[in-house]
């Protein structure tokens, strides 16, 4: 009797217990949250991962100096000669640094103009913990920023890091460096330019006092389409639908939390912002890894795109795509892609849909473009001023073709930096 | 009485419930074989009876480059002897004028003597033997760029058989004109090709992937040049069926590349070979 009566309630006290059971079971388990993909089939599109840090940031420029002090710009058209420099330069240890001189424009560009030398140049001051990690090498001392090293091809004890801001010349002693080694990178095939280094305005300049011939390209233009970028980034927060407004030129992509998306159809950029990013900028190595970690994050296609600089005063990194070992201008205005840390927890990143990844013959297999010297001599004709020029850099202009639909013509040209932007000198002729 | 009720109706619901929140559990646990890595994925295509040699994660580097069939062959054409040759279209045709014998297990030598003599071939030297390609009716010699084999109509020389196992002619086509258009660059390992190709549903349940190669395809045509990519080669043998199959995978992207105009361009035109 007292059975009977009692069935009732244990039996609905177990079944509770269940579906408690089972609904804690659901929830804890991140594999069975609507964030896994269920489906065998995943399209597979993380080629993004062939790109390395130790890839995007290889160093921009490669220059050498030979045993009579001429200096040329490296390039080859078969291998990555930065990538393979870098690879004989892992496995460099050592402990000892020492701050050689300061403040000493004339002994800075001796310096740079060093009888056979190797140099390595970066468009910003880098750390030396970011170096350890680019280069994956074992140097122990202390942190200090730079923008060039320099291998010593008759020294192999001894390696400089060098710092245009305020003309610091370090000096490192090396251990398990030889020599042969990197005459064996050098001694392949290499298209040289001559170039020098000179002092414009108290900045150190890369110029070209002749004429140069570079190889011209084209590209079959990849678009990626903007619901891919919205199905990555924008869908993360099962919780939320995402809210579509269109609008004429543009669309937003909002999530109501953390993440906004929008993309500009004229321009084919995306202006994305995350809110809730744990950002730990505290070092360069620090935000220059969080910046790697959100381009894989966003999935865009990293095949030639390498860091261009950091502007640490408005804490914005940029990339660019990089062509025969020269940089794209023209992509957008801001290059590949820039990305901004806005604060402890949150940035915008802006990107270009279009990327550059199955080369077609060009045209024109080279294109000459005039000395550095002719440059600023029709810059100055122009009537602009000296001290307005911040920089001047070889690069290529990104145009599409006439004729062929989805092709992009790369031409190289000179590239000037007024105003903090980089601007074709044409443009700044008023010829464009 | 009544509250006998409730607890009847209550205790139907939860059952109820449970009932459905166990099998939508169950639902989520099988197939979600998402795995992470590429192992997991390897031991997946096991269960799937698909029979393959252990994939290499060894990466290889690879060039973009452009090239056409254009006049060169026809120039070094006129030097050749003990045949009559014709040209259709941009493709030498010729006949031996007295066919050669091949024998067993020596036919590899004696058709690489005949490809390595620049009077009985034109440009033999950049040519190799592809044992793969071949078969009984045909044998096929590759043309190779930047040491590697390209598996692609326009660079093939191809001996013609007759049934006395004789090579009667052969016709050939040569890619000239060849340019880098890229520094080289990375490629990813024969296994991730692999699982992706099995990602994509490429490799049907109980196949075999008889080899694989990293051969350079055909990708595109543009301003009248041909454009080659590195790409892994599977050659597939799907089962009950005595035809294999080339599957190319991208060996920069790991993109499945697929005939007829499934890419963005409408030149897009690569090729698949189907072998029996």
């Amino acid at each position: 009797m007292k059975l009977r009566k009692l069935w009732l309630p244990v039996s609905l006290v177990a079944a509770v217990l269940i579906s408690l059971g089972l609904s804690g079971m659901m929830w804890t388990n991140p594999a069975h949250s609507n964030l896994s993909n269920r489906t065998k089939v995943t399209k597979n599109s993380d080629s993004t991962s062939n790109t390395t840090f130790q890839d995007i940031y290889l160093p921009s420029q490669l220059l050498s100096t030979d045993r009579l002090g001429r200096q040329e710009l490296l390039t080859n058209n078969r291998v990555n000669v930065a990538s393979d420099l870098r690879d004989r330069m892992s496995h460099f240890t050592a402990e000892k640094a020492k701050s050689v001189s300061k403040g000493n424009s004339k002994r800075y560009l001796a310096q740079l103009k060093r009888k056979e030398s190797v140099l390595l140049n970066y468009n910003s001051a880098i750390s030396v913990n970011f170096f350890r990690k680019a280069f994956n090498n074992q140097l122990k001392i202390p942190n200090q920023k730079f923008n060039r090293m320099q291998l010593l091809l008759n020294d192999p004890k001894h390696l400089y890091l060098l710092n245009d801001q305020g003309y610091r010349i370090v000096r490192v002693t090396l251990k398990n460096n030889r020599a042969d080694k990197l005459r064996h990178v050098l001694a392949d095939r290499m298209v040289k330019h001559r170039v020098a280094f000179e002092l414009f305005n108290g900045k150190v300049i890369l110029t070209y006092p002749k004429a140069v011939k570079l190889r011209t390209y084209s590209y079959q233009l990849t678009q990626q389409t903007q619901d891919y970028y919205a199905n990555r980034i924008m869908t993360t927060n099962s919780n939320s639908n995402v809210q579509i407004k269109r609008h004429q030129n543009s669309t937003d992509y909002d999530d109501h939390g953390f993440r906004h998306m929008s993309v500009d159809k004229t321009t084919d950029t995306v202006t994305f912002t995350d809110y809730n990013s744990q950002v730990k900028s505290n070092s360069f190595l620090q935000t220059m890894n969080h910046v790697y970690d959100q381009l894989v994050m966003v999935g865009m296609p990293l095949d030639s795109v390498r860091f261009y600089s950091y502007d640490s005063g408005s804490n914005t990194a940029v990339f660019r795509t990089y062509a025969g070992g020269l940089p794209i201008f023209d992509q957008s205005n801001f290059g590949a892609i820039q990305m901004k840390v806005l604060d402890q927890s949150s940035y915008r990143m802006k990107f270009s849909l279009d990327s550059l990844q199955v080369p077609v013959p060009p045209v024109q297999t080279s294109a000459t473009i005039m000395s550095s010297t002719d440059l600023l001599k029709q810059l100055k004709n122009a009537g602009i001023k000296e001290n307005k020029i911040q920089g001047i850099e070889l690069g290529y202009e990104w145009s599409r073709d006439k004729s062929l639909a989805n092709v992009v013509n790369l031409v190289p040209t000179w590239y000037v930096k007024t105003n903090n932007q980089w601007q074709n000198y044409r443009k700044l002729l008023g010829q464009q | 009485m009544n509250f006998k009720r409730i607890q009847m109706i209550f205790l139907a619901i939860f059952i109820a419930m449970d009932v459905l929140l166990f099998l939508s559990y169950n639902r989520n646990s099988v197939g979600d074989s998402t795995a992470s890595g590429n192992n997991n994925i390897l031991e997946e295509m096991r269960k799937d009876q698909i029979t393959f040699s252990k994939p290499t994660t060894d990466k290889h580097e690879g060039y973009y480059f452009s090239g056409n069939n254009g006049d060169a062959l026809r120039q070094s054409a006129t030097n050749l002897q003990q045949q009559d040759l014709h040209f259709s279209g941009s493709e030498l045709v010729s006949e031996f004028k007295k066919p050669v014998k091949l024998t067993d297990g020596s036919a590899k030598q004696i058709l690489d003597k005949i490809v390595a003599n620049p009077g009985l071939i034109a440009k033999g030297k950049q040519y190799e033997y592809s044992k793969q390609l071949s078969n009984n009716n045909e044998i096929i010699y590759v043309q190779r760029v930047a040491k590697k084999p390209i598996y692609s109509h326009f660079c093939q020389i191809r001996f013609d058989l007759d049934s006395q196992h004789r090579v009667i002619g052969y016709s050939q086509n040569y890619l000239g004109g060849v340019k880098f258009l890229k520094e080289a660059s990375k490629t990813i390992s024969e296994e991730r090709a692999l699982t992706w190709l099995y990602q994509y549903n490429e490799i049907p349940n109980g196949a075999k992937v008889s080899w694989v190669h990293l051969a350079y395809t055909r990708l595109l045509t543009a301003r009248g040049q041909y454009v080659f990519l590195p790409t892994w080669v599977f050659a597939v043998k799907i089962n009950n069926s005595s035809s294999v199959i080339l599957k190319r995978v991208n060996a920069y992207t790991g993109e499945v590349i697929k005939t007829g105009d499934n890419n963005q361009t409408s030149n897009a035109n690569s090729e698949i070979f189907t072998l029996t």
